[in-house]
């Protein structure tokens, strides 16, 4: 798996220009855009909190949110791994000596971990600049659960990848997918915004572990105990989620036709 | 020249619409997807408005008016261009622009309108009522001129969108490899989702003069509610043709950049 993870990282630095539009310029840009809006709307609503939280804590949340978000975001492979199924290319994977699954969580960790390295220096700068509610001794904390995440983000996209075996052409899986994640992760507004019934039923869902909690965990949003909560919750979830690929993976494989081969 | 266009949009449309009824699933998902996009820009403002009753002067019956005309704007988005150019990239790396370049028609329509979606039709349908209602529930009664106003606000919203989006698509042309791009568009479109207000003045100013996404739904719902003038109106049409030309302007200058890696 380390020499998938080298060869994704070797590919995307081929691309230097795309990849820093990934990595720096596209989230800087929007962190820019939600800091300013933050800051405008306290001013426009007329209140000193919101949620119980204060303008600094919103700040330094939307400082961290965009670039967790686009970390733990999987769009790119999830359309590769799709275009395999559906142009018939992953015979070429299928008759190797290695799984579809490691081939391209390989790359895919190994992509995630150069983003992580040369992004996560943007906001701590920013966060080191502004002060702010940021506690760097919980970044570690924060990083970790980031990495369960990334490897359950993983497994729900296998399992979308194993019902293209079936139905061809399901890239409409993913945008709604990532719609939903979008809501759930709290990258648009932190989840202390939601009514308590939603909040609660956000905590048993894996998709907060992707921004609200690390990111709550790192600006003193949440408490050690969210997070170690958060990270049961996304390891279950990445349980039952790699049975159900396992599953239709042996399914799909039963019925594939080799399409384009 | 417009007849022949006019009937290669319309045989593009017709091929388009077959294609798509090939995945009937899809199309049903693809119309729900937006659907969820429509949820969740809305879910975001009920949010905040859960909080407040006003933001700036605005209540939540104006925020429905500034979401129906940037609903209306990204139907008109999805249905013509929004695919074609997020392949525009890949045709560039897999040397498919060759063959757009030898037809004898321009090579910027046919990349930007080579795959229709017409199954969004609906969509359109949906938002355009739904922007309606919103506007009568706001104004209290519905003139033909304001929709008149909203329909021409439809057209310029989408030509400096589409202009802006082709642009930085068409760099593909000398980066090589440019997903990415298309990220860096949604961060820049990102600040079109919210309505100008809610920005510093350097932003709204900026969102308005130099990178004008103000004018894709903010300007539209402040003059179809009566807060601008109608001389925002003549602005959006200016714009929307001098971004148009620009775009022409910087495809011809790009293209000639190009080197096929085909053949």
């Amino acid at each position: 798996m380390w020499v998938y993870a080298k060869l994704a990282a070797e590919t995307h630095l081929e691309y230097r220009f795309n990849s820093f539009v990934d990595w720096c310029l596209s989230p800087l840009i929007s962190t820019a855009v939600e800091m300013a809006m933050w800051w405008t709307m306290f001013q426009a609503m007329g209140v000193s909190t919101l949620g119980g939280f204060s303008r600094e804590s919103y700040l330094s949340y939307v400082t961290w949110a965009v670039f967790f978000a686009r970390i733990s975001a999987n769009w790119m492979y999830e359309f590769r791994m799709l275009q395999e199924v559906e142009s018939g290319s992953i015979n070429s994977i299928l008759v190797r000596p290695l799984r579809f699954y490691e081939y391209y969580l390989g790359q895919f960790l190994g992509y995630k971990l150069m983003t992580m390295v040369f992004s996560l220096l943007l906001p701590a700068g920013l966060a080191l600049l502004m002060g702010g509610t940021t506690d760097f001794w919980r970044l570690p904390g924060a990083i970790f659960l980031l990495m369960i995440y990334l490897v359950f983000t993983y497994t729900l996209t296998f399992c979308i990848v194993t019902l293209a075996f079936r139905l061809t052409k399901v890239g409409s899986f993913t945008v709604t997918k990532n719609f939903f994640v979008w809501l759930a992760s709290g990258e648009l507004f932190p989840l202390d915004l939601l009514s308590p019934s939603m909040k609660m039923l956000s905590s048993y869902l894996p998709f907060a572990s992707a921004c609200y909690i690390p990111v709550g965990y790192l600006t003193h949003r949440l408490e050690f105990a969210d997070l170690l909560k958060a990270c049961w919750v996304t390891v279950a979830w990445t349980g039952v989620l790699g049975l159900f690929g396992l599953f239709f993976w042996r399914r799909g494989l039963r019925i594939y036709s080799g399409t384009g081969a | 020249m417009v007849t022949h266009y006019w009937r290669i949009l319309v045989t593009l449309m017709k091929t388009s619409f077959i294609a798509e009824l090939e995945f009937r699933a899809n199309i049903a998902l693809k119309i729900f997807n937006d659907f969820i996009w429509y949820f969740v820009q809305i879910a975001v403002f009920e949010v905040l408005y859960s909080h407040t009753s006003q933001i700036s002067g605005w209540n939540i019956g104006k925020i429905k008016v500034f979401l129906g005309c940037l609903f209306l704007a990204d139907t008109i988005n999805m249905i013509f261009y929004h695919e074609n150019l997020e392949q525009l990239s890949e045709r560039v790396r897999k040397g498919d622009l060759d063959l757009m370049l030898a037809k004898p028609v321009s090579s910027q329509f046919m990349l930007s309108f080579y795959r229709l979606h017409p199954s969004y039709i609906l969509n359109f349908i949906i938002c355009f009522t739904w922007l309606l209602y919103s506007l009568y529930q706001e104004l209290g009664s519905l003139e033909l001129f304001t929709i008149f106003k909203v329909l021409l606000f439809v057209f310029c919203s989408n030509a400096i969108m589409y202009s802006l989006r082709f642009m930085v698509a068409s760099t593909a042309i000398v980066m090589g490899r440019a997903e990415n791009l298309a990220q860096l568009w949604y961060s820049l479109f990102r600040m079109s989702l919210r309505p100008d207000f809610v920005y510093p003045p350097w932003l709204r100013y900026t969102l308005l003069f130099v990178l004008p996404l103000g004018f894709i739904a903010s300007v539209p719902a402040h003059v179809v509610l009566g807060v601008r003038s109608d001389y925002w109106l003549l602005g959006a049409l200016g714009l929307a043709f001098v971004f148009l030309a620009f775009s022409s302007l910087f495809w011809q200058w790009i293209v000639k950049r190009y080197s096929s890696v085909s053949s």
